[in-house]
């Protein structure tokens, strides 16, 4: 009986999820017209830890303020870029941008938006004072120049080709130069050009947002507001969807979006497949410090497994880069055909007796309940390993410990998983470039450096984005680390009544400043 | 009875001296780091930027020496302010504490009123149907613990009975009637356990009581049974019924963090479980001592009611 269970319930979530993606296809082109008013309630699942876009850099305040903030540019739908603050822009050489900027843009307290605000706030990333966690970023830009109230300079250092991407990130929000000044924090203080205001913040309880009517982008936005409620509980919060007392939500859980699909008065939205799912191993000892047992590992993980128990099916192969950072990523198909890809039982035993472990040999792996599928996976690779005599441990620990020991290298191997970055280097470099010092693995290989340092400085996309294409083809041969699967990292769940939004990559929901209620 | 009164007020100074050094040796022993945390999930941080926020917060200084400046404070009503946000900590539980007197006093409501009249009821009525029925109901109610109570409540308001009235919070000064009846099915649920336990011990103790050759006595002058209700078995049966309530509270106060946690409510026991996971020391630390100081005074006082109920206690 418990034999057949789980292959009953795999397979008739699988077809009901198949079944309800064709029927709700998320690109309903209607050719209905936008309609102002309406309050929505929006439920997140965390509070914010300071509202500073420059300084609270956790995705919990970030979900907050995005709606409050703009940057130079934005992204779309589907995760291309878009003019936002800046109309336009140039890049004479490899070295320099120039952006236009938008005139007629007034910050929430009334302030003109200028080239000084947008100098201020790159200056602000930058000054060590301000202690801006993501300056990482931004440390490519030498000099900025205003040579015009609506026109910025920015020269670089040496090329940077993430520039533009990472602008249009919310770590680029051009804050007021004449806020800052007058208040010295943002942390409470809310004061961008974006489409909503923050009216009311309640630590822990909700933020109520308030559509800024002088927004530039008119019409938008045309809901009047709307409540950002805190709702911990997962089943709190999807009883409050079916009840109607919240109109979005998301959930983390395969699992619990399937059983959404049967609600008829909700529709699941689900993002690019951009969280990885990553094994990190301890190169500087025994035994991965040999790269035969780092393959031989790879190859006994049956990935499409793992995905179809574990994620529900909802989840997809990944190398280094994800296939939905586009360009670089490689595609499914060329992922599949990739060294050790495929669970190969004989590869992996001669492998494990090239290197001297003909009886396989144990380990500890270091996880957390943090996120449901950790364990689960970790259980479903503990019994692949088996089968070619590596025994793997499975240590479960606190979200906060696991962070600290991957943090002090104090591991034999560790797993979580990974959020969105804008660019594909954010994904790999800083953890296995012999010279980063976010490299807590004790990785060094020579030739994965200069392929590194390569790509770093190449601004013709063509170019990169073919050295991207090796890059995880080598990384997928001498194996650093594993990635066994990557998926969305929510399942934002709307009430049927919302139209036009949808949840963006990189886990922002800056699309409700296109979304309207159909009444 | 002054002597018991200024007794029972002495005995506060060591119980909150050992409790706030139990709580902030506790809290030190939880593991993970607030830095990591604040720095959010992406671990791309860099460990400078971590070191100055490190001593930006005090967390850099020995413990006993972070306790005295936290005690000092405390002794004055400043409970620090809250890492995360900002404010202090002190208007941070005050502005949510009136959600959780409701509760607890909708709770009592349910308690009193509904729980010793129904112990009554079923000790008159012994060996009856009714009496029975309370009795396997209460068993019930008191085994299930009332987070699963809850959960199960929001599930069946979810599923089937939509219009039950949950999972909003109305605040008072906008509609006091709706603010109350949200409030009702949560109180209900918090109050859940302790009424089960409450119906059964009112129960017991009017048994006994009806037992006592007074009661006897009163109904062979030819009192009617009303007036040997009030007078005589209502007063005697309640005194250990107030002291199990006395014991009640701290249950209840427990029960306000799962109970606030399902239904969504903005109190202070969400505002810990919200701490604690942001690892944000200063509200953690502030609110549990407010809320044992708020228990231990409770208790206090409930003594002092048990001592004019029964002269029989008395220093």
């Amino acid at each position: 009986m418990k034999k057949y269970f789980l292959p009953f319930i795999v397979l008739s979530l699988v077809i009901a999820f198949a079944a309800s993606f064709i029927l709700t296809s998320p690109s309903t082109a209607q050719a209905a017209e936008p309609k102002q008013g309406g309050w929505m309630t929006v439920s997140t699942d965390s509070t914010a830890v300071g509202l500073d876009p420059h300084i609270a850099i956790a995705f919990a305040s970030s979900t907050y303020f995005e709606h409050c903030y703009e940057s130079l540019l934005r992204y779309t739908k589907d995760m291309t870029l878009e003019p936002s603050l800046a109309t336009s822009w140039e890049q004479p050489d490899h070295l320099t941008y120039i952006f236009h900027l938008r005139k007629g843009v007034k910050f929430h307290d009334g302030g003109d938006f200028t080239a000084e605000d947008v100098k201020f706030t790159f200056e602000r990333i930058l000054d060590p004072k301000t202690n801006c966690p993501r300056k990482t970023y931004f440390e490519s830009i030498d000099k900025i120049e205003i040579l015009d109230p609506y026109k910025v300079k920015f020269s670089m250092s040496q090329p940077y080709p993430p520039f533009l991407n990472v602008a249009a990130t919310w770590y680029g929000s051009i804050v007021s130069k004449a806020t800052v000044e007058k208040h010295g924090s943002l942390q409470s203080e809310v004061i961008g050009t974006g489409p909503f205001k923050l009216k009311k913040y309640e630590h822990g309880v909700k933020g109520v947002f308030e559509r800024y009517a002088d927004y530039w982008d008119k019409p938008k936005p045309y809901i009047d507001g709307f409540d950002f409620i805190v709702i911990k509980d997962d089943t709190s919060r999807i009883a409050a969807l079916r009840k109607g007392i919240v109109d979005v939500g998301w959930v983390k859980e395969a699992q619990m979006a399937s059983l959404m699909e049967k609600e008829k008065n909700l529709k699941i939205l689900s993002a690019s497949a951009v969280r990885q799912q990553r094994i990190w191993f301890k190169v500087d000892k025994p035994p991965f410090d040999n790269i035969k047992v780092r393959q031989a590992i790879s190859a006994c993980i049956d990935r499409q497994e793992i995905i179809d128990t574990v994620m529900f099916g909802k989840a997809e192969l990944s190398t280094s880069v994800p296939t939905d950072c586009k360009p670089y990523g490689l595609s499914q198909e060329e992922m599949a055909k990739l060294p050790f890809y495929k669970q190969d039982y004989e590869l992996a035993k001669k492998l494990l007796a090239e290197a001297g472990y003909p009886n396989g040999f144990e380990f500890t792996l270091i996880t957390s309940p943090h996120s449901p599928d950790y364990i689960p996976a970790a259980e479903v690779l503990q019994r692949q390993f088996l089968k070619a005599g590596i025994r793997m441990k499975i240590e479960q620990k606190d979200w906060g410990i696991t962070l600290k020991a991957y943090r002090s290298g104090q591991f034999h191997s560790i797993m979580f998983a990974g959020v969105w970055y804008p660019d594909p280097e954010a994904y790999c470099v800083s953890m296995f470039h012999s010279k980063s010092n976010a490299n807590y693995f004790g990785y060094n290989d020579p030739k994965l450096d200069k392929m590194f340092d390569a790509q770093k400085t190449e601004i013709n996309l063509e170019k990169r984005v073919k050295m991207w294409h090796e890059l995880q083809r080598y990384m997928a041969e001498t194996v650093p680390a594993i990635w066994p699967y990557t998926s969305t990292p929510r399942y934002e769940i709307v009430n049927q009544k919302v139209q036009n939004y949808n949840l963006l990559g990189n886990n922002s929901r800056v699309l409700l400043r296109q979304a309207w209620l159909e009444k | 009875m002054v002597r018991y009164i200024f007794a029972r007020l002495l005995t506060l100074i060591p119980i909150m001296l050992g409790v706030s050094m139990l709580i902030f040796g506790t809290f030190h022993l939880i593991p993970g780091d607030m830095v990591d945390i604040m720095m959010g999930d992406e671990v791309a941080g860099d460990p400078k930027a971590a070191q100055e926020l490190r001593k930006s917060l005090n967390l850099d200084k020995p413990i006993y020496i972070q306790y005295g400046y936290w005690l000092k404070n405390a002794l004055r009503g400043n409970l620090g302010k809250s890492f995360t946000s900002g404010k202090p900590v002190m208007e941070m539980i005050l502005s949510r504490l009136p959600v959780n007197i409701e509760l607890m006093i909708i709770a009592m409501v349910f308690i009193i009123f509904m729980g010793i009249p129904l112990g009554m009821l079923s000790a008159y009525k012994q060996f009856t149907f009714v009496d029975g029925l309370l009795r396997i109901v209460t068993i019930m109610g008191y085994a299930i613990p009332n987070f699963w109570l809850a959960t199960l409540v929001v599930l069946v308001s979810s599923l089937y009975f939509q219009w039950l009235p949950v999972l909003k919070y109305i605040p008072f000064s906008e509609d006091p009637l709706r603010n109350i009846l949200y409030l009702l099915i949560p109180g209900f649920v918090l109050a859940t356990s302790t009424l089960s336990y409450i119906v059964r011990m009112t129960r017991s103790s009017v048994l006994d009581t009806l037992r006592q050759d007074y009661v006897r006595t009163a109904r062979a002058k030819g009192m009617t049974e009303k007036i040997v209700l009030s007078v005589h078995v209502l007063r005697n049966s309640l005194i250990p019924v107030v002291t199990v309530l006395g014991f009640q509270i701290g249950v209840l106060i427990g029960g306000l963090v799962l109970t606030e946690h399902v239904f969504v409510l903005p109190g202070v026991g969400r505002l810990i479980l919200l701490a604690i996971e942001q690892r944000d020391f200063m509200i953690v630390t502030g609110s549990i001592l407010f809320l044992s100081t708020v228990f231990v005074s409770l208790n206090l006082i409930v003594d002092i009611i048990y001592a004019f109920l029964d002269p029989r206690i008395r220093y």
